[in-house]
């Protein structure tokens, strides 16, 4: 009987380095588990890419990363002097057809809040992250300037060497009580290193959301460091898909 | 029997120079019981009290130091540290896993959860056709010959598009109302890397019909999804139901995918396919 115990006993005893392994194992299943239960949250960056490949892409060139700094709450990109700040992450990647541009509501992309899709046209690309908005800091007065603006990525946008300032104006349109009227909006953009334009206009209280820009007309100006204007650019908003 | 003076301190010189306590405690027990032992079989031997089988037992052992220097060479300590962390780290995720699961248990996530079935498509259950609304997807290529059911047919292709699978798998056309009739597309999106979930925007589909007139308007209705799968029903608006084929293009210019399917003329049957 003591032997038939003590088999049993020999048949489930592991060692010690078995046991490890198996504990490890199961430590690395559970890991998996818990990051699939929080939605497989990844890197600004990678969640991005997983994005993209979501979407049937291949990966193309990002063109624009905002998120805030390890340790910061907001990101901030200053545009001709002026602090924006904003509470999550945008991202956009271009490839020869399309542009692709995503924001979320954290570092790790696991909360994405809006998918934009458009095609690649000839000329320069205005494409509006209407559902994103960031704040400014007014350093000046020590205060948060509480006015909300939408950002817009600005692709192959070329201006004079000479350039100090480039502004964009933006015909908006605005759902009031009785319909709809247009407002006029403008703002500042700057260059990023990635070559693309990020410019921030104003948000006019109930202007609709992102298809409500869809032909949206716009016009670019490059200023000289005396204010004449060097060159001017128009356009309209084209189509592009929410998703 | 408890060990007295020699035999106690020969043990702990022995063992002392084993750094994870657990190992030491095992040995110290196991020299332990084979030091009693042998002075109980000492004693019986010679007679003589404890202290002395103790001396005598312990000349015989050799030198605490030498054994010990052994025992420290067999019992390295990270062996140990990693058991111990292995524990300590189950434990955790353990924890984390309870808590996840509680967090986690309103939201209906799992709603259309289904890991490897292909009838994701009846998770479906919103269409709507003129007066008959809540369809599920599988209502309409189930529908057994519904009056207003104009075709069904089978196009089983399988394209790449980046690194997703995509498996347009049958079609079928309802008349919607007067002069209106819709398309509908079984698409199934699959990927190996379960934390890639394809997902299609119904406003990047081009579903134009023989005549290369396009649908007014595409919707993406999404189905069930699993592991490695997930599942959209494609409604296209406005389809002419006399064409030969459907062309469906995806993306600007259909640059993710583009696939040209015939509609068979005895129009239950399986179309071809020219991708």
């Amino acid at each position: 009987m003591n032997e038939e115990k003590k088999t049993r006993r020999r048949w489930f005893h592991l060692t010690r380095g078995q046991r490890t392994a198996r504990n490890l194992v199961l430590f690395f299943v559970l890991t998996v588990l818990v990051w699939g239960i929080y939605g497989c949250p990844l890197p600004a960056e990678a969640a991005f890419r997983r994005l993209e490949r979501e979407h049937l892409l291949e990966s193309g060139e990002i063109v624009l990363l905002l998120q805030p700094e390890w340790g910061k709450e907001y990101a901030t990109v200053s545009v001709n002097g002026q602090q924006y700040s904003s509470n999550g992450v945008i991202c956009a990647s271009v490839s020869p057809d399309w542009i692709f541009c995503s924001a979320g509501t954290s570092r790790t992309f696991d909360q994405w809040e809006i998918a934009y899709f458009c095609s690649r046209g000839d000329g320069v690309d205005v494409i509006p992250l209407a559902h994103y908005m960031v704040t400014a800091i007014d350093y000046s007065t020590g205060r948060m300037n509480l006015t909300s603006y939408v950002p817009y990525l600005v692709l192959d946008l070329d201006v004079p060497a000479e350039t100090v300032r480039v502004e964009m104006d933006m015909e908006y349109r605005m759902d009031v009580r009785d319909g709809e009227m247009n407002v006029m909006t403008s703002g500042a953009g700057e260059k990023q290193k990635s070559g693309a334009w990020l410019f921030f206009l104003d948000r006019p209280n109930g202007s609709a959301y992102a298809t409500g820009q869809i032909g949206a007309p716009w016009t670019i100006r490059a200023y000289a460091a005396d204010g004449s204007l060097l060159q001017e650019l128009e356009g309209t908003v084209r189509e592009y898909s929410v998703g | 029997m408890k060990l007295r003076g020699e035999a106690n301190i020969w043990l702990y010189h022995a063992t002392c120079g084993i750094r994870f306590a657990e190992d030491r405690d095992a040995v110290r027990q196991e020299l332990r019981e084979h030091l009693e032992d042998e002075i109980a079989a000492v004693q019986e031997e010679t007679g003589y009290s404890q202290e002395a089988a103790e001396k005598i037992v312990v000349q015989r052992m050799g030198d605490a130091d030498e054994i010990g220097e052994r025992l420290v060479a067999v019992h390295t300590p990270w062996m140990g540290f990693l058991w111990r962390l292995s524990k300590v780290l189950l434990a955790l995720v353990c924890v984390l896993v309870i808590f996840s699961v509680i967090r986690e248990r309103t939201n209906n996530w799992a709603y259309n959860f289904e890991l490897f079935s292909t009838d994701s498509i009846s998770e479906v259950r919103s269409v709507t056709l003129d007066e008959r609304k809540g369809l599920t997807g599988a209502d309409l290529f189930n529908a057994g010959r519904d009056a207003d059911q104009l075709a069904q047919f089978t196009i089983g292709q399988q394209l790449r598009a980046g690194t997703q699978t995509v498996e347009v798998l049958d079609c079928t056309i309802w008349r919607t109302a007067e002069d209106h009739t819709d398309l509908f597309l079984h698409i199934r999106l699959e990927d190996h890397r379960f934390w890639e979930m394809g997902q299609l925007m119904g406003d990047l589909f081009t579903i134009t019909d023989s005549s290369g007139n396009h649908c007014s308007r595409c919707i993406a209705l999404e189905g069930g999804f699993g592991f490695y799968h997930s599942e959209y029903l494609i409604q296209a608006l406005d389809f002419d139901p006399t064409s030969d084929f459907v062309q469906i293009s995806y993306g600007p210019n259909g640059s993710i995918f583009s696939l040209r399917a015939e509609i068979p003329e005895h129009k239950w049957e399986t179309g071809s396919i020219h991708p």
